[in-house]
């Protein structure tokens, strides 16, 4: 009784400071540096931030299939109905990967292969965890061909990837990551190349299997509109930290990290014209971080009006999470200041 | 004087036959441009929406004269771009750019950054390795890569980082034109806004031309002097951004802007009791009619048996072209019941 | 776990492949004797203190004529799988590239070779341009070429639609800088691997067209050679056959275990 309480209490997904790191020939990137979240059933979370900031690390290492080396995860665990999935065996891992949970890569050109027909990479993804017929596993895939929103699916049956549009070949994707049913489905950036209407036809088949199955979902995207729209908790990354996390709501009324505030401004600034509005400073080189706050470098907020001894603060101490609002935890030392 | 132009193109991609396994006869055979004709003006921008698998990048690698043309024409400065000799081909490479839709793809997944974008310089012998260094330096810090990236392998950098090389390589040359197939895709919205400034920038300064292809209609709204909305293969609406965008004639455009995810959680949308209907496949339309006639709210009588052909919104006269300023500035749409 | 097998695989052949390689090399120092010093009253010595691995019915001093088959053998059939390669990877590369009529004539050009045993239509090209050294090496490297020009036009095919081609182009590449610049090189990894696997088969072959009597000629020696030779005294000198066969398969087996321990390093993810 209690074990079963304890466990329908426990999250599907639990990230606990989860660190990665790459190993070049000239020296260390940390790419993901601590980094924590939580995803229940059903739930919908939306990672959004700078680019290269670590959320493809992120979405890789917890499919565990980042190549190691020059990938290592360093630390943390990530929690998956309460087992620690990196401590599986390569063969455990492969009975997760697909059923437990699924994922639609950032790339279509490293991730489908190129001379395999389309049909029969999706038959091989229909058929990793399920015996059936070839007949079966064949009719299979054209249901998840047009389930994803792949207009005649028979008729694209024999093409090769590269004989199919960028948005086509999303949506091959997205069919291989749902055919055998995951309960978590990662989704890097899915719908770029998708125009809004075929956007739209995934976002919806989504939110059906949210409600309909409990699908959990991990979305990673650059569309605030997308954010809006599909996600229940916002997180955003910068540096491989999460510097903001909040309820979907609590966020697009209003972002605390400068960060954020920044992307929610250069968002809403793009139906004007003249000069796009973008976040002051250059994408910060990942060795040149200072041992503070990520951000201190190209942060306006550190300087304005505060002391100089704040200021300092900011780039010398790792800020320490505040609660601005109900589930809205923001990590910067003004946060309470401004919010 | 148009720079590029696209005269009544179209592109069959022919039935495959592949030694590939798994290939069957016959699979691949697919009309991807159907009659299109447009121009792009020296230092114009314009850009192509559309259903995603309509034929824009298709259009683009025409354009480039990758691929030849089923029947039609590209022109550039006059010169029909299938027709060139060598030499002719090597000069309008120079002057002809293209980033390309995958970076993963686009990408010599055993060359170095660096040396991708010194590729181009080598290629058209542009000065000696040291000052071809110091070029490639400008552009990568120009598109926000630092020189340590640049010494990376593609597949050690981040997707938003290989879709900037590609637009650094792309930019080497210092093209007249240059195709953007989703150049801002997967950048987050700071390093967007940062690059639509630079080459909003390139632009001005230099008459750089532009053919965007984008999925984002912010993106469109803010770079491009004209749209063109793409359907199924063909052009089905054209005209200046600022009319095509606000008062959109076609039924596919309007349905296109109202699909648009507003980035307000207010605005969210109830999620649905069933699973989304199966798609149409807008290339098995009607044979004689509107493509579009299956899924238009105003299909009726002659849309499912006459192809509505591309012309001036009726109605449109209200603002007369300025004098010599040619077809270009006309809202034209291919619709037998336009509304706007 | 495949990756460190792999390594272990590629170090043993390795090594194993140089060693022999400089045995040959160093061959003149190391050998006891000259290998072609008769000397009747030794005749048919087993394998003693004086003569490590015996001698011969002339009493030739056996371990300095495996060194000098040594040289031979391995010069051939590393000669041989330089001509494979150099044909296999430019007709592959072409038929990949370039497809169309080119690439049926390659196919078909493979077919032909591929349609007799290997071994037969090397008998039938060395015994035709007459016996000797180089037409050993000839005929093996014109048996040779197929497999490699069947993986390399593969791999060239599966390149051409990658977009990156079409990338160099649009920067004003032609085809040759294409082929040399962004072709080739992501074909290396295969066409190693084959390269590998293919030197053991060169091996194998040269020792058979040696045994036969179409490599070199006595009082040269080579592997093939000296195991026909030794075949007559087998009951009686059985070592006349067993060092040198030995000698074959370790040089067979060293660049098998070369060419599959290449083939798990590279293969998982060629763009590491
Ligand atoms: N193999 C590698 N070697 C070294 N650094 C790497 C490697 N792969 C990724 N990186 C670096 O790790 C960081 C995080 O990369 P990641 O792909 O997670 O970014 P991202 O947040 O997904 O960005 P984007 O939005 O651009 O896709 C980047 O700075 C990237 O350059
Ligand atoms: N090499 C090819 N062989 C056969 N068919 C092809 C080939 N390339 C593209 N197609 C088909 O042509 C049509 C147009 O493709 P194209 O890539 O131009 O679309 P797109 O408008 O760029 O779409 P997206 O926005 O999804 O990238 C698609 O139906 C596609 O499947
Ligand atoms: S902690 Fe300081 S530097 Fe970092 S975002 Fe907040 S104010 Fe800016
Ligand atoms: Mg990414
Ligand atoms: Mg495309």
């Amino acid at each position: 009784m209690a074990r079963a309480r304890r466990r329908s209490r426990a999250p599907l997904l639990r990230v606990v400071d989860l660190r990665v790191e790459f190993r070049t020939a000239r020296g260390r990137v940390q790419a993901v540096d601590g980094v924590s979240f939580s995803l229940d059933r059903g739930e919908a979370l939306a990672v959004v931030g700078e680019s290269g900031s670590g959320k493809s690390a992120t979405a890789l290492s917890l499919m565990r299939l980042l190549p190691e080396p020059p990938a290592r995860v360093t630390g943390g665990r990530v929690l998956l109905r309460g087992r620690d999935i990196l401590d599986l065996t390569e063969e455990d891992m492969r009975r997760v990967r697909g059923r437990e949970m699924a994922m639609v890569f950032q790339e279509p050109a490293g991730a489908l292969n190129p001379v395999m027909t389309v049909g029969r990479q999706v038959m091989e993804a229909v058929t990793a965890h399920r015996a059936v017929t070839r007949r079966e596993a064949r009719r299979l895939a054209l249901l998840a061909l047009a389930e994803a929103g792949v207009p005649s699916p028979a008729a694209r049956f024999g093409h090769f990837p590269h004989q199919l549009s960028g948005g086509m070949k999303q949506r091959v994707m997205m069919a291989m990551a749902l055919a055998s049913g995951p309960a978590l489905l990662i989704a890097d950036e899915p719908t770029t190349a998708l125009d809004v209407t075929a956007q739209r036809r995934v976002l919806d088949l989504l939110a059906y299997l949210r409600r309909r199955h409990g699908l959990a979902l991990l979305l990673i995207t650059h569309d605030l509109g997308v954010v809006a729209q599909v996600a229940d908790r916002v997180a955003v990354l910068y540096a491989g930290r999460i510097v903001e996390t909040a309820p979907v709501r609590s966020f697009f009324r209003g972002p605390v990290h400068p960060y954020a505030r920044g992307l929610l401004d250069a968002a809403r600034m793009a139906t004007e014209a003249g000069e796009l509005k973008a976040v002051p400073g250059g994408v910060p080189d990942p060795r040149g971080l200072p041992p503070g706050c990520r951000f201190a470098p190209r942060c306006r907020l550190r300087l304005a009006g505060g002391s100089a001894a704040g200021a300092r603060r900011c780039l010398e101490r790792l800020p320490a999470p505040v609660e601005v609002g109900p589930g809205h935890v923001v990590w910067c030392w003004r946060a309470g200041v401004v919010s | 004087m148009s720079l590029m132009s696209f005269e009544n193109v179209v592109k069959v991609y022919p039935a495959l036959r592949s030694a590939l396994p798994g290939a069957r006869r016959g699979a691949g055979r697919r009309l991807a441009v159907d009659d299109v004709t447009f121009s792009v003006g020296r230092g114009e921008s314009y850009a192509l929406v559309g259903e995603s698998g309509c034929g824009k990048t298709t259009l683009a690698r025409l354009g480039l004269a990758l691929i030849r043309p089923t029947s039609g024409r590209v022109r550039f400065a006059g010169a029909d771009v299938h027709r060139m000799r060598a030499r002719e081909l090597f000069a309008f490479r120079r002057r002809v750019q293209m980033v390309f839709q995958d970076p993963v793809g686009a990408l010599d997944p055993r060359q170095r950054v660096w040396s991708a974008v010194e590729e181009p310089l080598i290629l058209h012998g542009k000065g000696p390795p040291r000052r071809r260094l110091e070029q490639v330096a400008r552009l990568l810090e120009v598109v926000g890569l630092s020189a340590e990236e640049g010494r990376r392998l593609p597949h050690q950098l981040s997707g938003g980082q290989r879709q900037r090389v590609v637009i650094a390589r792309a930019l080497a040359l210092d093209p007249d034109l240059l195709f953007l197939d989703e150049p801002v895709s997967s950048l987050d919205v700071s390093v967007r806004a940062q690059i639509l400034n630079l080459l909003c920038r390139i632009r001005r300064e230099r008459g750089l031309g532009l053919v965007i292809i984008s999925h984002d209609l912010g993106v469109v709204r803010h770079v491009a002097d004209r749209v063109g909305v793409m359907h199924a293969g063909r052009l089905v609406e054209e005209g200046p951004a600022g009319g095509v965008l606000a008062s959109p004639a076609h039924p596919y455009t309007q349905a296109l802007l109202e699909a648009v995810p507003v980035p307000d959680p207010g605005a969210r949308r109830p999620p649905p009791a069933q699973p989304p209907p199966e798609p149409v496949d807008p290339a098995r339309g009607p044979s004689r009619g509107c493509l579009y006639a299956p899924l238009c709210p105003r299909a009726q009588g002659r849309c499912f048996s006459r192809r509505p052909p591309l012309r001036p919104l009726p109605g449109a006269a209200g603002t007369p072209p300025p004098p010599g300023a040619g077809p270009g500035r006309l809202h034209l749409v291919a619709c037998h019941h336009p509304e706007r | 776990m495949a990756r460190a097998g792999g390594w272990a695989m590629v170090a043993a052949g390795a090594s194993l492949l140089l060693f022999l390689t400089a045995a040959a090399l160093a061959g003149p120092w190391l050998a006891p004797s000259h290998p072609d010093e008769i000397s009747l009253e030794e005749s048919l010595l087993p394998p003693g203190p004086g003569h490590p691995f015996g001698t011969d019915y002339y009493g030739r001093d056996l371990l300095s004529r495996v060194l000098a088959g040594a040289r031979v053998s391995l010069a051939i059939s590393f000669s041989a799988q330089l001509v494979a390669l150099v044909i296999g990877v430019s007709l592959g590369a072409a038929a990949g590239y370039f497809g169309g009529w080119v690439d049926w004539l390659v196919c078909r050009l493979v077919d032909i070779v591929m349609a007799f045993p290997d071994l037969l239509l090397a008998i039938g090209i060395a015994a035709s341009l007459g016996p000797g050294p180089s037409s050993v090496l000839l005929a093996l490297g014109l048996v040779g070429w197929p497999g490699l020009c069947r993986v390399v036009r593969g791999e060239v095919m599966a390149l051409r639609e990658r977009e990156f081609i079409d990338a160099a182009r649009v920067a004003g590449a032609g085809d040759w800088w294409v082929i040399r610049r962004h072709v080739l090189p992501n074909v290396a990894g295969p066409v190693i691997i084959a390269t590998s696997l293919g030197l053991g088969s060169r091996i194998l072959q040269e020792a058979s067209l040696s045994f036969l009597g179409l490599g070199v000629q006595p009082p040269t020696a080579s592997w093939g050679s000296m195991v026909h030779l030794g075949l007559r005294w087998l009951s009686r000198a059985p070592w006349l056959v067993v060092f040198p066969g030995l000698a074959v398969a370790l040089a067979v087996l060293a660049s098998n275990l070369l060419g599959d321990g290449l083939r798990d390093v590279l293969d998982p993810r060629l763009s590491d």
